[in-house]
């Protein structure tokens, strides 16, 4: 079925390429939203990534990677790049994640969701950021990870190890405090 | 308790997945995006558009010029074969010139026949001995009769009669391109 969007969508086919989009647009923002934090940033990017998707699809083989993977490629990249770019990022207090009691889980909406992630991860560089996000919140296999962001394996580990070790201590003391 | 703190809150994050606000107008504005720019995804089918159209025009043209160029030849060709157009065959000079010729030959009593000029090789002859050089004018008339209708030559050759009139003369035998010239 997929196979058949993808040969479609690479003749020219919009339709084809439409359930594609459809298919795919929450997973992808779900990903680009925990790297980037702001909404409309995500969104962008998740539009820029299907538009640059239609325009390369002819350069996409199926053989080589998963389509999810392929997309993931492009908005993880964007994203990444958005990450380095950002100059000021909106400094939040401690005061919002103090506020966090535990578990909120499914009543969280996106601001929230965005707090808690910003103050947590707030002194990690932009490619730990990536990798703990793409490795502990996607659960992504190290090799998927490699594959989508083009860093060897020993850096992805090495920085997930940092941003583990950063985001621990960083709950700890916002606990404490 | 590290270990719990991060665990919960790498879970709180798994369990909470961000959901995009308006995502039907957002796919919507993807599409819409995407359409504009497939045109410019793809700018050699418009180059091969133009060029198609520029290939057909030329083709129209030059099948036009072709038309023109040989409808020209035709028409050269076939006033070229057309050698003695019959505006000159009936031109007033040359009925003037044949019915003048008719009447010098109906003067012969070698070629008169029932009231009507004819021409064989025993009246010929006859002719070379009433009127020589009425009998020359004859032969030549022959020769125009060899070129112009080797059927009455054949005719004449094997011995038949073959009556001659202004008709033949001028239309047949084309006498009036000897007379004009």
């Amino acid at each position: 079925m997929e196979e058949q969007l993808i040969y479609k969508s690479k003749n020219g086919d919009p339709n084809a390429f439409a359930l594609i989009v459809d298919k795919y647009t929450s997973y992808l923002f779900s990903v680009v939203f925990r790297i980037v934090n702001v909404e409309e940033e995500a969104k962008d990017i998740v539009q820029e990534t299907f538009i640059a998707a239609w325009q390369n699809l002819n350069k996409y083989d199926s053989s080589k990677s998963k389509l999810t993977t392929w997309l993931y490629t492009i908005a993880t990249r964007m994203a990444f790049d958005v990450l380095r770019k950002r100059k000021e990022q909106v400094e939040l207090t401690d005061a919002v994640f103090t506020g966090h009691s535990g578990c909120v889980s499914a009543q969280m909406d996106n601001n929230e969701m965005a707090e808690l992630i910003k103050s947590a991860t707030k002194s990690l560089s932009p490619m730990q950021k990536v990798v703990f996000v793409l490795r502990d919140i996607e659960s992504m296999e190290v090799s998927e990870v490699c594959e989508i962001t083009g860093w060897s394996a020993k850096q992805i580990k090495d920085n997930l190890y940092v941003a583990r070790k950063q985001i621990r201590e960083r709950l700890k003391r916002l606990v404490i405090e | 308790m590290e270990n719990d703190l991060y665990e919960q809150f790498v879970n709180d994050l798994k369990k909470c997945r961000p959901q995009m606000g308006d995502e039907k107008d957002f796919k919507r504005n993807v599409m819409r995006k995407i359409g504009v720019s497939s045109v410019s995804v793809r700018p050699w089918i418009g180059i091969m558009r133009v060029a198609a159209s520029l290939l057909l025009l030329v083709s129209m043209v030059g099948y036009g010029a072709m038309e023109y160029y040989t409808w020209d030849k035709r028409l050269y060709t076939v006033r070229n074969q057309n050698a003695y157009p019959l505006t000159e065959k009936s031109s007033w000079e040359c009925r003037q010139s044949v019915r003048e010729l008719i009447k010098e030959l109906s003067t012969a009593e070698a070629l008169m026949l029932n009231n009507e000029i004819v021409i064989s090789k025993s009246r010929l002859h006859r002719l070379q001995a009433e009127n020589q050089e009425l009998s020359y004018f004859v032969e030549d008339l022959m020769a125009y009769m060899q070129i112009r209708s080797p059927v009455d030559y054949a005719a004449y050759q094997s011995g038949e009669t073959i009556q001659i009139t202004s008709w033949k003369l001028r239309k047949d035998y084309g006498v009036c391109d000897g007379i004009n010239k």
